[in-house]
């Protein structure tokens, strides 16, 4: 029982992480069909950004959240209008996007190493103390990124469903071309699309990082991660990615727990390959077309 | 093309072999040698991505797999690195495989993003390897070496063959012959069928898909034998620095080779040693800035995606084409000390000249049915259809690339419509044609009921879209000619052809031309450009029989008719007087159409076919399905829009 429970525990933790990371990737490759390579790079701009608005010049909580919002969305806007923008409705979009995101990750890794260095911080826009679950310590700071995974989704998930520009991006989605016949503003839709998406990754890179350090690379394995829910999740899919989030989070805390950590990765990869194989749009996926 | 590769590739060598006696230092050795290591793994990974399409990232696992499969054979038992290393790169080929298998079913960016992942959880197996393998004296040593590296598996040796000044000399020559030999296989591949048919698949996925052919065999062949020599460049970097390390598999080092190949330019023969050389440089360049390194990459991988996406020998190939020998030749030359083409003096007195050098494709692509080119102005681009795989394709010349959209029924004609998309004749109709999206929505069909279907067509000066129908069985007389105008009003204008086929318009909009090609016949008819009506039908230019039939045409601006010969291996330049004035062989016997495109209109894009060519005529025209530029002396009028 006390196993069970703290692998449970152990497993949710890792699934809100993955959660967060996952859903501003999900929302760019699963709507504009964009693998941003440079996710990681977005995690660690806000992360950053929350830790330079608290440390630095010693803004009260909210306003420091305000700023990293910001600060995401400013690197949403200069990713679309200093990349994106070019690379559009060309043959070879999707790979071109991959290489040119991989150049915008290296740029932010670079100049991030020299503003900040390589020490690992700790964030400080974090909540302090925790309580004991059976014999396991669960710290508040966990039970915050499980909620705001949670409600992150639901947000994104109420836009997408609920609004105007999120029927909008839902057609593009679908159909470019078509939604661009229909009357709908595809350039418009990338750029609120990479806004939305630069927000939700400073936000879910703040929150990363409270439960690690920061570093310039902090970025790199939570979009790894991300990118196996999303391939799990099926493309798309926001409360698929939520719920591949924690299911992830499990087997991978089941695995770590009875084969050791670093078998935790390898043996995910493994029933990814096996999932695609079995279901190419995904466990939670609709889109035949991903394939 | 595989001669000059040759040449480039012999050239190359001997200099690469002179460098050690010319300039001894060990330094530059040592530099040089690891410049071949990575060179070898961008050939093949150009290869891989530039040519077979597959976006792989596991490129470095496998030069890992080789390097460490080599290191560990001389390590675990004993093995001389020399009979160690062609069972790495056999190993490095196994991983490939099984990763190809588990990987290559899937589309682009999934086949990006596993590889990737397969290349980290590599990566992070290897540096979280701390269980103790075997012991060193004291010390504990992991399997795969752990972060620490795999070491004290030996060296080729070249210090005891060679002694220790000339060592470096044995170490850049295996590498060089290992780049020479991975370079010859990727000339090999690209120059072979094999690397024609993948820039069919990479160019045009639809007919891939509708001709069934198996990509996936294929990708998976050439992910396999690249990774041979991937495999090979691990082992020889295993041996040359004696250690293997979990830093092959860093981020960093992947980007820095994907910048070689993406800065030389992808799918290129020579692209990868380009970019490798020019990276290797700006590398040395920058060592004063090493804190800016990762910046300066990634600046360079994004100036390069955006603006030159076929990088240097792209950039070169394209002055080449521009300064290099032009396809009519004669015509082109200038005479000395004159700024006006010397054609212009000339042109009174040629007669029908025969064209020496063949027309070269600049889209290799196996249409069934290619016709119907039409040059976009706007878009500096030609669309072209494939009737009977019904596509229409949009072809970007400066790039090089094709794309194609694929339809639901056969397309017969197309012009493309000012507010964009296209207004096409279909079997059930006519109707307008979505070209992003493939969607077709007919509005009217003047020939219900009768065994004809629509053949080519095009839109007149006032933006009427003209088109005729032939008879299905190729021989009844009972197609005509149709007016559609921009009030979607269709009307019939004439009866009585076989075969309708390519029109045109005179320069001063008096006289319309109009093919039947089942006659062997190109009509003239008086025109009034005003009410867009046709009279005093009467024979222009009759095609004798070895000439083949007319086939789809052009009018230039000096009022002469480029008419493509199906059958007949040639297009041919008509005067206004109807008398051949140029004849331009093609290699290939059914050229179906033409038309004039280009920054000024002066080249001649000719699309053709293979439907019908049995295999003995397609073996002797293995370009049929291509489309085709020449340069000419002259300039075509531009093709006007359906305004609605």
């Amino acid at each position: 029982m006390t196993i069970a429970l703290a692998i449970i525990v152990s497993g949710l933790t890792l699934g809100s992480m993955y959660a967060v990371s996952s859903v501003s990737l999900s929302l760019l490759w699963g709507t504009l069909g964009v693998l941003n390579m440079a996710q990681g790079a977005f995690l660690v701009i806000g992360a950053y950004a929350a830790f330079t608005a608290t440390s630095m010049f010693g803004l009260p909580a909210p306003i420091a959240i305000l700023f990293t919002v910001l600060v995401g969305a400013l690197t949403g806007l200069i990713s679309y209008f200093g990349l994106v923008r070019f690379l559009m409705n060309r043959p070879g979009f999707e790979t071109a996007v991959i290489i040119g995101t991989f150049g915008l990750s290296l740029i932010v890794e670079n100049l991030v190493l020299r503003v900040y260095g390589a020490y690992p911080f700790s964030q400080p826009l974090a909540v302090a103390g925790g309580f004991n679950v059976g014999r396991s310590y669960v710290p508040y700071q966990n039970v915050m990124i499980f909620l705001g995974s949670i409600l992150i989704m639901i947000v994104v998930a109420l836009i997408l469903n609920r609004t105007r520009m999120g029927r909008a991006i839902r057609a593009t989605a679908q159909n470019g071309a078509a939604a661009q016949l229909m009357g709908v503003p595809v350039r418009l839709i990338f750029l609120q699309v990479f806004l939305i998406a630069g927000v939700l990754a400073a936000i879910s890179g703040t929150m990363l990082s409270s439960i690690t350090t920061l570093s310039p690379t902090m970025g790199y394995d939570p979009m790894l991660k991300a990118f196996i829910v999303c391939v799990v999740a099926g493309l798309g899919n926001v409360y698929g990615a939520l719920a591949a989030s924690f299911l992830i989070g499990l087997i991978e805390a089941t695995v770590e727990f009875y084969l050791g950590v670093k078998y935790g990765f390898p043996v995910l990869l493994l029933l990814i390959i096996l999932t695609l194989i079995w279901r190419p749009a995904g466990i939670f996926g609709y889109r035949q077309a991903a394939r | 093309m595989i001669k000059r590769d040759i040449v480039i590739g012999v050239i190359l060598l001997a200099i690469a072999a002179a460098v050690p006696f010319l300039w001894p230092e060990r330094y530059v050795l040592l530099e040089l040698t690891l410049f071949f290591i990575y060179a070898t793994v961008v050939t093949q990974w150009n290869l891989v991505f530039g040519v077979a399409g597959v976006f792989s990232l596991a490129q470095m696992a496998i030069f890992a797999m080789g390097g460490y499969a080599t290191g560990m054979l001389g390590l675990y038992l004993g093995w001389s690195l020399w009979a160690a290393m062609p069972v790495g790169a056999v190993a490095a080929v196994i991983f490939s495989v099984i990763i190809g298998v588990a990987c290559l079913r899937l589309g682009g960016a999934y086949v990006a993003l596993l590889t990737f992942a397969i290349a980290e959880a590599m990566y992070l197996l290897i540096i979280t390897d701390t269980e103790c393998f075997f012991m060193e004296g004291v010390t504990c040593r992991n399997f795969t070496g752990g972060t620490r590296g795999l070491v004290n598996f030996g060296n080729f040796g070249f210090q005891q063959l060679l002694g220790y000044k000339y060592a470096a000399f044995g170490n850049y020559f295996l590498a060089l012959a290992i780049l020479a030999l991975a370079t010859a296989f990727s000339v090999f591949v690209i120059r072979s069928p094999l690397g024609t048919a993948f820039a069919a698949l990479r160019d045009n996925t639809t007919y891939a898909v509708a001709r069934g052919i198996g990509r996936f065999k294929y990708q998976l062949l050439v992910f396999a034998a690249s990774a041979l020599f991937t495999g090979l460049a691990g082992a020889v970097y295993a041996g040359y620095f004696s250690v293997m390390g979990a830093d092959t598999l860093n981020l960093t080092l992947l980007l820095l080779l994907l910048s070689m190949m993406v800065v030389g330019g992808l799918g290129r023969v020579w692209g990868p040693i380009a970019g490798a050389a020019t990276l290797t440089l700006v590398n040395e360049g920058l060592n004063e800035f090493v804190d800016w390194r990762l910046l300066g990459l990634g600046l360079i991988l994004i100036l390069f995606i955006i603006f030159w996406p076929a990088g240097i020998v792209g950039a070169i190939e394209a002055a080449f084409a521009w300064l290099g020998p032009k396809r009519v030749a004669p015509q082109l030359r200038r005479s000395p000390g004159s700024s006006v083409p010397a054609a212009t003096a000339r042109r009174v007195q040629r007669k029908a000249t025969v064209e020496a050098a063949p027309p070269e494709p600049v889209l290799r692509i196996e249409a069934i049915l290619g016709e119907g080119p039409v040059w976009s102005e706007d878009e500096q681009a030609l669309y072209w259809l494939d009737i009977f795989l019904p596509a229409v394709n949009r072809f970007d010349p400066a790039v090089g690339i094709n794309k194609a959209t694929p339809l639901d029924r056969p397309i017969y004609a197309m012009a493309l419509r000012t507010r964009g998309g296209a207004i096409g004749a279909f079997e059930d109709g006519i109707g307008f044609v979505d070209i992003d999206g493939g969607t077709i929505e007919i509005f009217g069909d003047p020939k219900a009921g009768s065994p004809v279907n629509f053949n080519d067509g095009k839109c007149d000066r006032r933006g009427r879209f003209w088109t005729g129908t032939m008879a299905k069985d190729w021989s009844s007389p009972i197609g005509g000619l149709y007016r559609v105008e921009p009030s979607q009003r269709i009307t019939q204008m004439d009866r009585g052809i076989i075969l309708s086929n390519g029109l045109g318009w005179s320069p001063d909009d008096r006289t319309m031309y109009f093919t039947d090609f089942g006659r062997r016949v190109i009509y003239a008819y008086d025109f009034d450009p005003d009410i867009g009506a046709v009279s005093k039908r009467r024979p222009f230019i009759e095609i004798p029989q070895d000439a083949g039939f007319p086939d789809g045409m052009t009018v230039d601006a000096e009022g002469c008719l480029w008419v493509a010969h199906w059958d007949g291996w040639r297009v041919t330049r008509y005067g206004p007087d109807g008398k051949p004035r140029q004849t331009i062989r093609m290699p290939v016997k059914r050229p179906t159409s033409c038309t004039f495109g280009g920054p000024d209109l002066s080249v001649l894009y000719v699309t053709s076919a293979r439907m019908g060519l049995t295999e003995s005529e397609l073996a002797a025209a293995p370009l049929s399905g291509s489309v085709f530029a020449i340069r000419t002396d002259t300039v075509g009028l531009g093709e006007p829009k359906f305004p609605a």
